[in-house]
């Protein structure tokens, strides 16, 4: 309820306009895969959210039997995969399924990697302004570079650039959930309107040299699809527009901007379904104005 | 010359400051104390036009206060995870390329080379200072600054407040530790409901002292045994 609150019943609406075809997408897709394997994709995923999850010490603390209340969650996120293969007549499958999901939730261990407390390298001086990119490539750079490598080494398939470029877009949505100490906006920028133009010019700028690499590779292959690529940098050039004038707009010095992760979400999905990329679009301008009237009061 | 008239600051309903008046003079250090939930981050955050009043008057020397006149150091300040304290530091220095990191960090001993993420509270609080220091600007205002802050740092950093009265700075200082103001400031004044309903110039300081020791409860001995035990 508190999420259909922050972002409107019209967005509310909209959303489950968009994803109730998304979902009959995906159980369309699903129907044609072995029920095997969607159930070892599905114990990966589990496996992964088990294996990370840094709350086992506390749950050990509280409960007796923290298991139990492992295996009810992960039982809870199974239920549609679940449902699924009852309806497919898997139930080999589903045995599998719940047996996995019970092993996953006994497993005691806790992947911890050692954390480094000074950078490889650092960035040159005067890119410091930059701080939601250092601060951002520095967190993902785990995710960045795999999918960047992955986008170049596999440019002979058509999809591959296009598709790590979007990937890469979404990867840097979640850099601007921080809000900055507002001596920082006054060290960029004397006026909200300067400050703005300068921040969202700078960050697609350092997106686009980031991506030209993968542009070229993709220009020199497929040449005859560039309008695909025109779309796809189109579409990734707005990712950042949005997340900065949507952050600016919702602005506070020294919060996290949890809430705007669900409207980034749903700006994304609208921006990638189509028919409905108008709605981001607008919005870019609706956040713009916002941010403005914002900042003035920081300024 | 700070200077605020009758201030009053709400949070909806809730009345924090009311009709609050009070003045810090240039080359003084002013102190305010009061208890938890008195209103004293309300009122430094309100000076820096973080809170817009409901109604009131807030000046220096004469004109309407602007925040490019204020350095304000936060008792809690944000830090953008795997930042480098240098590259902290280095976003004050693109607007006052003058100030000398590696002199001003002999002072402080930070290891700027390292994430902010790893450093301690005292060490945060360092690094937060060294940024709004090297601002140099007219008013400076510390939310608890010695939160933290190890014996020896302490120190340097009542030192550093004392140069920079010296050079006509309007100091506007918080503590919830009495003794670190009673040492460096001017006059303290005691805020509660609302209003600033002392002052104490330096030689009435052990009137303020007796004053906030009188909030002691009689009956805490009995409390604590009743806490049982073995």
């Amino acid at each position: 309820m508190r999420i259909l609150a922050e972002i409107g019943v019209v967005l509310f609406v909209l959303l489950m306009l968009v994803l109730f075809p998304l979902a009959m997408g995906v159980l369309a897709q699903l129907s044609d895969m072995p029920p095997m394997l969607a159930v070892g994709i599905t114990l990966a995923i589990i496996a992964s959210i088990h294996l990370n999850r840094q709350d086992k010490d506390f749950v050990k603390l509280i409960l007796q039997r923290p298991f139990l209340m492992f295996l009810m969650e992960y039982l809870v996120l199974i239920l549609p995969i679940a449902g699924w293969l009852v309806y497919s007549r898997a139930a080999w499958a589903l045995l599998a399924l719940v047996v996995g999901v019970c092993v996953v939730a006994y497993v005691p261990v806790t992947v911890k990697f050692r954390k480094r407390e000074r950078p490889l390298w650092r960035f040159p001086k005067g890119f410091t302004r930059n701080y939601e990119w250092i601060s951002g490539w520095r967190k993902s750079a785990v995710w960045m570079v795999p999918t960047y490598l992955l986008g170049a080494a596999l440019s002979g398939f058509t999809a591959a650039i296009p598709i790590a470029l979007m990937v890469l877009g979404l990867i840097t949505l979640d850099f601007y959930m921080d809000c900055e100490p507002r001596i920082f906006l006054e060290l960029y920028s004397r006026n909200a309107k300067s400050f703005l133009r300068k921040k969202i010019i700078a960050h697609v700028g350092i997106f686009w040299l980031a991506c030209l690499p993968l542009v070229f590779l993709f220009l020199i292959f497929y040449y005859e699809y560039w309008y695909v690529l025109l779309v796809v940098m189109f579409v990734v050039s707005v990712f950042p527009v949005l997340s900065i004038t949507l952050k600016y707009a919702s602005y506070q010095p020294n919060i996290r901007l949890t809430q705007n992760a669900f409207t980034m979400g749903l700006m994304v999905v609208f921006l990638c379904t189509p028919f409905t990329q108008p709605v981001p679009l607008v919005m870019t301008v609706i956040y713009y104005r916002r941010a403005l009237k914002n900042l003035r009061k920081y300024m | 010359m700070l200077s605020i008239k009758n201030l009053h600051v709400a949070y909806g309903a809730k009345q924090v400051l009311q009709g609050l008046d009070f003045t810090a003079n240039a080359g003084e250090i002013t102190g305010i104390v009061g208890l938890n939930g008195s209103g004293k981050t309300t009122l430094l955050n309100t000076i820096y036009s973080e809170i817009n009043p409901r109604e009131g008057e807030i000046s220096f020397d004469n004109q309407q206060i602007i925040p490019t006149s204020i350095a304000y150091l936060k008792t809690q300040n944000f830090f953008y995870q795997r930042i480098t304290g240098a590259e902290y530091l280095d976003l004050f220095r693109m607007r006052h390329p003058n100030f000398n990191v590696e002199e001003w960090n002999a002072v402080f001993r930070l290891p700027l080379e390292k994430w902010v993420d790893s450093y301690s509270t005292g060490m945060k609080k360092k690094l937060a200072f060294m940024g709004i220091l090297s601002l140099n600007r007219d008013v400076i205002i510390l939310d608890e600054p010695f939160n933290g802050l190890d014996l020896e740092t302490n120190e340097t950093l009542k030192n550093i407040l004392k140069i920079l009265r010296s050079k006509q700075k309007t100091i506007l200082v918080t503590s919830h530790i009495l003794e670190t103001l009673t040492t460096i400031c001017d006059r303290i004044y005691y805020l509660n409901d609302g209003i600033m309903q002392h002052h104490f110039e330096a030689k009435d300081y052990h009137q303020l002292e007796a004053l906030l020791t009188k909030f002691e409860y009689d009956d805490l001995d009995r409390l604590v045994e009743g806490l049982g035990g073995t």
